[in-house]
């Protein structure tokens, strides 16, 4: 049975993609088919982190949404550029990096009917055992779609009071839409701060389970996205919270 | 006057049927029905049958709140080998209104 995995935050800077990346990673060395697809149609970036390059980019979401091919055909297997020992397969569906397509998704608009459609063809087409969104921040047409449709919604926040509000209201939104798996991630966490007693306190103030408590991490910030941590990184602490944190968001 | 805000009336629910429904709207609608829209909206597509046999209700009262939501434009009905099946139409997500020369001077510089 597939699952659709949405990566969510309210604010921007969460570290949403690297998560996702991360995630799908972690699910594809199990052995599983993972699907990524980056709705953040206005700011992409986690093709940055699966080593894909404008020019490598043959389709993208953007085509699809503009009828210019079929989903299936602007997904890329980004399992050999991380050369790395994955028994399953990663497919990336990329949004456009091109300044002109991103302003004409902006000005135009899309077929919100379409990207639903796309979501459900890229599992049966690709055969995925998991689809993973990685999303645009904040509440809008794509990350409530995408939260509509979950299986499993992980939302990240750190600890900053501008996150908190804002993960409220993500929280209230799932439960409004039935999100049968709801988890938070909290990410970026100081080095002075107790992991537990966060996890304690987050689980408390939003009645929500809690997957991961990441600290902050330097190695995280040198290697800037030019990479998969867990791959880099495979024995770091990070990486064991990120294998478990899977482990409880897709049993 | 009341026959003129009936006709504006008429026209504004009339566009709201046929531009199905936006992810935004979706919270708004009562528990019950958007319970539906969201099943719907999981599954791609779903028969009558289907939709019974996940909701905890009569057929005729599930038959019911589907005419409603296709009435309203936020389901679509067709038929599949005789067999009615059921789609959440969502709305198309609207470009952003900004003055025309704003994109105009957009594009020249991007091409």
């Amino acid at each position: 049975m597939s699952q659709i995995v949405s990566i969510h935050s309210f604010r921007g800077g969460t570290g949403k993609s690297n998560t996702a990346a991360n995630l799908s990673t972690l699910l594809a060395i199990e052995g599983r088919r993972v699907g990524v697809i980056d709705t953040d149609i206005q700011s992409p970036g986690i093709h940055v982190l699966f080593g894909l390059h404008e020019e490598d980019m043959a389709h993208s979401l953007n085509d699809y949404l503009w009828g210019k091919c079929s989903i299936e055909h602007a997904a890329c297997d980004v399992t050999s550029r991380l050369d790395a020992d994955i028994k399953g397969q990663i497919f990336l569906i990329p949004s456009s990096i091109k300044a002109g397509e991103i302003a004409r998704v902006l000005r135009e608009g899309y077929d919100v009917g379409l990207l639903n459609d796309g979501f459900h063809a890229l599992i049966e087409k690709l055969d995925l055992d998991v689809l993973m969104i990685d999303t645009h921040p904040g509440l809008n047409e794509e990350t409530l779609l995408s939260i509509a449709i979950s299986d499993v919604l992980a939302i990240i926040m750190r600890p900053d009071q501008q996150d908190y509000q804002g993960t409220g209201v993500t929280v209230d939104v799932a439960r409004k839409l039935d999100v049968p798996r709801m988890m938070l991630i909290v990410n970026k966490v100081p080095a002075v701060f107790d992991l537990d007693e966060v996890k304690a306190q987050v689980e408390q103030t939003y009645d929500c389970k809690v997957a991961a408590v990441l600290p902050h991490s330097d190695e995280m910030m040198i290697l800037a996205s030019a990479g998969i941590f867990v791959l880099r990184y495979p024995d770091h602490p990070i990486t064991a919270t990120l294998k478990q944190a899977v482990a409880k968001l897709v049993p | 006057m009341g026959g003129l805000f009936d006709r504006l009336q008429s026209e504004i629910e009339t566009r709201q049927r046929v531009e199905g429904i936006t992810l935004a709207d979706l919270l708004d609608v009562s528990p019950e029905l958007r319970r539906i829209i969201n099943m719907v909206l999981r599954q791609g597509e779903m028969s009558l049958a289907e939709i019974v046999r996940q909701l905890d209700m009569r057929p005729s009262e599930v038959k019911g709140l589907l005419d409603t939501l296709v009435e309203k434009g936020y389901l679509r009905a067709f038929e599949v080998k005789g067999e009615q099946r059921y789609k959440t139409f969502l709305a198309r997500k609207r470009g952003r209104e900004v003055p025309l020369n704003i994109w105009e001077s957009l594009d020249s510089k991007l091409e």
